[in-house]
């Protein structure tokens, strides 16, 4: 019995297509153990299938989207056969209507902030003018209602990656609790989760102040940085590798000295690292995908040769 | 202008894309038709007008589903329908099989299983309702029920486990299953004629 619902737990898992290469090779095996194993699976294969159909109900998907269409654009077409001084009166109203839309339109109007909060994950969001944010867990982005007419303009709390489409007429801007950051059309990394804050340029040029601009605005190029520490701004060079591997989910290494490898498992995995030694000249060539931290350690200890296992919240690495 | 359009496309094709499910979801809770599609449409109104910059995001997919789930209930609320109510004695239909009357003139399997369905026990029925229609992974429903994903995979497996005995007990499959027995049989008849013929 044990035995029969772990296998079909593991069948359950292959159907939803979660399975681990291990169970579908024990499927496998299972099925062909027996014939009676092959006719259950098929039988289980079949509800699957079955039930997710039989499930729907029938609508009609077209009529519904026109409908929903007609609500959001804001006409509903109805034909509606006017009298002479039914029409008069409806002259009179959509003349009441354009003042009031007038008054509306010249009223100077209060930028509202819509926000975005990335609470149990990342989030990706797309603006209307093309432009791409990561916005990393625990960011908060706001964007301006009227974003994209006559302003683009966001505010940021935490750390997102830009992937901004340019436009001379109406540049691009990121504004932080103490910076300002002007794109001129490119990839760059805003980090903005502390007294410290840090922007990064990946591609093409930024301008940098900050946000008081007490300072003249400096021009980043592709892998340099500006780091504001209470309004005093340096400028250096980085390395971009693996600064947006929460978003890629992708660590690269090339060669990379370990204490720099250690630097990005830290800021990835979230966890502590304690090297033993000079061990941090270690070079390490590889890549990991989205990779659990367990198959990461398995991998650099197999190319180290170095002893390196979790104590807690910490990755020790040793001889 | 020409990003709005690229907006509106991306929403036209989200709501194609999931409409039949999230009011097959909706109907899970309303058992009506018309008020799951009043459901589903409020929503996609409610995101066109609130969330339109998030318009393709991933996340929005796996939201859509909890929104469904969150409005059919204050729905059902309003309706002084208590949905939490029917979900407290689940644990007195837990094992039990899932028996139909046995009045059906020929019904489709279709028709029977979505019949079977019905009748597995509430929270089972839920679980595994949202996994069906959704196709989302064990993490994504845990989280939208607020569940653990062991709670998931058990219920996964109970409703599994009834709906096969269900469709044993009333040989809903019986045409598929004969034809597998039929052929294991033709093969054993073969093997034991190439033995008696060619061994001896």
């Amino acid at each position: 019995m044990g035995e029969n619902i772990h296998i079909q737990e593991i069948m359950l898992r292959y159907l939803n297509g979660e399975q681990t290469p291990e169970e579908s090779r024990q499927l496998e095996q299972w099925i062909t153990d027996n014939p009676s194993n092959a006719e259950e699976f098929d039988l289980i294969k079949k509800i699957w299938a079955d039930t997710s159909s039989a499930a729907l109900i029938p609508v009609d998907t077209h009529l519904a989207w026109q409908h929903v269409k007609a609500k959001i654009m804001g006409r509903e077409t109805k034909v509606v056969k006017m009298f002479p001084w039914k029409r008069a009166m409806a002259i009179a109203a959509s003349l009441l209507l354009v003042i009031s839309v007038a008054y509306f339109l010249l009223k100077p109007k209060e930028i509202e902030w819509r926000e975005t909060f990335a609470q149990k994950a990342n989030l990706e969001i797309k603006l209307e003018d093309g432009t791409k944010i990561s916005l990393r867990k625990g960011g908060k982005l706001s964007i301006p209602e009227n974003f994209g007419k006559e302003i683009r303009q966001v505010k940021l709390e935490g750390e997102a990656f830009f992937d901004v489409v340019h436009n001379a007429q109406n540049p691009f801007s990121v504004i932080t609790a103490n910076s300002l950051i002007k794109d001129i059309g490119t990839l760059f990394l805003v980090q903005s989760t502390g007294i410290i804050e840090q922007v990064t340029v990946m591609e093409g040029e930024v301008s940098y102040t900050t946000k008081r601009e007490t300072q003249p605005a400096i021009l980043l190029k592709a892998g340099e940085s500006a780091v504001n520490v209470k309004e005093k701004v340096q400028r250096k060079n980085v390395d971009t590798s693996n600064l947006i591997s929460w978003s890629t989910r992708i660590l690269t290494f090339n060669n990379t000295a370990l204490t720099i490898v250690a630097k990005d498992l830290k800021n990835y995995y979230n966890i502590e690292i304690e090297i033993a030694g000079n061990l941090g000249i270690h070079k390490i060539t590889a890549i990991f995908n989205n990779e659990p931290l367990e198959q990461v350690i398995k991998e650099l200890g197999l190319l180290t040769g170095l002893a390196i296992k979790m104590q807690g919240n910490k990755l020790l690495i040793s001889e | 202008m020409e990003e709005a359009t690229e907006i509106e496309k991306n929403f036209e094709t989200l709501f194609k894309q999931h409409y039949q499910q999230l009011c097959s979801y909706a109907f899970t809770f309303l058992k009506d038709a018309e008020s799951s599609e009043d459901v589903v449409q409020e929503l996609f109104i409610k995101i066109w007008e609130k969330q339109k910059l998030e318009i393709g995001a991933t996340q929005l997919k796996y939201y859509l589903f909890t929104a469904v789930r969150n409005n059919c209930i204050t729905r059902l609320q309003k309706n002084k329908k208590n949905y939490f109510e029917e979900l407290k004695d689940e644990d007195a239909t837990d094992e039990m099989k899932i028996f139909l009357e046995k009045n059906e003139e020929a019904a489709q399997p279709k028709e029977l299983i979505a019949k079977a369905m019905e009748l597995l026990p509430p929270k089972c029925r839920e679980v595994f309702l949202l996994s069906r229609l959704s196709g989302h992974t064990y993490m994504q429903i845990a989280e939208s029920l607020g569940i653990s994903v062991k709670t998931v995979e058990n219920q996964m497996g109970k409703a599994i486990r009834l709906m096969k005995a269900f469709a044993k007990e009333n040989n809903i499959y019986a045409a598929m299953l004969s034809f597998i027995f039929f052929e294991k049989n033709l093969s054993q008849a073969i093997g034991v004629f190439i033995n008696n013929t060619f061994l001896n």
